[in-house]
């Protein structure tokens, strides 16, 4: 493949920019080397082999009439086509990539979806469980308050009162069980939420680490993304966990906020307002008494 | 042996060896390589150089083998410069060896 043809038409195409004469003269030079080393027991490969790199072998020649060794790379014929077709082959891989990954995107949005409707489906099953364990003293209550009195009075007045000892009893044991379960449910969840909440806190100190070093040019962009992914992910298990927190209900609350908003609002807006007047008329009047 | 060592005194062997007798390409490589081991691609761009800054002249001799061989010959100008460069080198190595003796005293 390197032959002597192969040599002088590599050459030539390296030093086209000198004037055919010379040209000639220094193909016709190199063409006797290589014959003579030929004669010598050499092969063609060889005697090549020896002369060293073409590029450079050719920028020397051009070194001696003084030429700018660039102009003698083969650098207009080979070099077009191969960035084009590196263009585009980057295009057509980068296209790959950003499909691959808004299909991994959608996918990951999916999976995050359903695990969430999964883990709100899961809360809500856990709740109503607790519910169902409790059902004497947390459902009963508000309902009992109202239609209980009724009832309870002909239990009173029909059965005997060991029964509504046991009754009341049975009721308090309940309402004790609930509370105990509440509390450790929500005390097995602050336990379960600690390390989270440690790990998204210790992720957002990273971050700012690493945003400090990124302005800097350290090269981090990809640890920092990472910070940020465990940030979002603690924050979002603290979501899902906040969300199956077991509150007090909410229905013995209402009365008793109503009941607040009701008596403080008027007394609250009658006061200020009157004790201010009060005490500006008092302190002209005094002012005035003053004078 | 230090390439570029090899390339500074490359000229000055090359001028040495045509001084004594005209010689063609490869003759003049060959020689060359007796003294220094050198890539024979460096010796022609030099050769080349040397003839256009005329310090050679070149001249065709038919051979008995093969084609006419290109043979160089040193010029009154290539003399006085092969004269420059060798008192060039004698003050050169002078001295680098009179640097290293007082070095190792």
């Amino acid at each position: 493949m390197r032959n002597k043809e192969w040599f002088l038409k590599e050459l030539q195409s390296r030093i086209a920019l000198l004037e055919d004469a010379e040209q000639q003269d220094i193909l016709a030079e190199y063409a006797q080397h290589i014959d003579l080393r030929v004669d010598g027991g050499l092969t063609e490969e060889d005697a090549i082999r020896d002369f060293g790199d073409l590029d450079q072998l050719a920028a020397e020649i051009l070194e001696a009439y003084h030429v700018k060794p660039a102009f003698g790379q083969k650098a207009p014929k080979p070099r077009p086509p191969f960035p084009d077709t590196l263009r585009k082959g980057c295009t057509k891989t980068g296209a790959c990539f950003r499909r691959a990954g808004s299909a991994a995107a959608r996918f990951f949005r999916r999976l995050r979806l359903g695990i969430a409707n999964g883990f709100h489906k899961c809360g809500d099953k856990l709740k109503g469980l607790f519910r169902r364990k409790a059902p004497e003293g947390e459902t009963p209550l508000p309902e009992k308050r109202e239609e209980a009195p009724i009832p309870m009075t002909a239990s009173q007045e029909n059965h005997c009162p060991v029964r509504t000892a046991l009754k009341r009893a049975f009721r308090a044991l309940g309402r004790f069980c609930k509370l105990l379960a509440r509390l450790l449910w929500n005390l097995a969840l602050l336990i379960c939420a600690v390390p989270f909440a440690c790990l998204g806190l210790a992720a957002i100190l990273c971050l700012g680490l690493l945003a400090v070093l990124l302005v800097q040019g350290y090269p981090l962009a990809g640890i920092a993304i990472c910070c940020v992914g465990a940030a979002l992910f603690c924050a979002g298990v603290l979501g899902l966990g906040s969300s199956l927190v077991w509150r007090r209900p909410v229905s013995v609350h209402i009365p008793k906020t109503a009941e607040a908003e009701e008596s403080p609002v008027p007394t609250f807006t009658e006061d200020p307002a009157t004790d201010l007047i009060c005490r500006t008329v008092q302190g002209e009047e005094e002012e005035a008494h003053h004078e | 042996m230090n390439a570029q060592f090899k390339k500074g005194v490359l000229e000055l062997i090359v001028l040495e060896s045509v001084r004594k007798r005209d010689m063609y390409g490869y003759e003049l490589v060959a020689e060359v390589s007796k003294v220094v081991d050198v890539n024979e691609g460096t010796i022609y761009p030099l050769l080349k150089r040397l003839t256009n800054e005329h310090f050679f002249e070149t001249y065709l001799r038919e051979s008995s083998e093969g084609p006419p061989r290109k043979y160089y010959h040193l010029t009154a100008a290539g003399v006085l410069y092969r004269d420059r460069l060798e008192a060039d080198w004698d003050l050169f190595q002078q001295q680098v060896n009179r640097f290293l003796k007082e070095q190792k005293q």
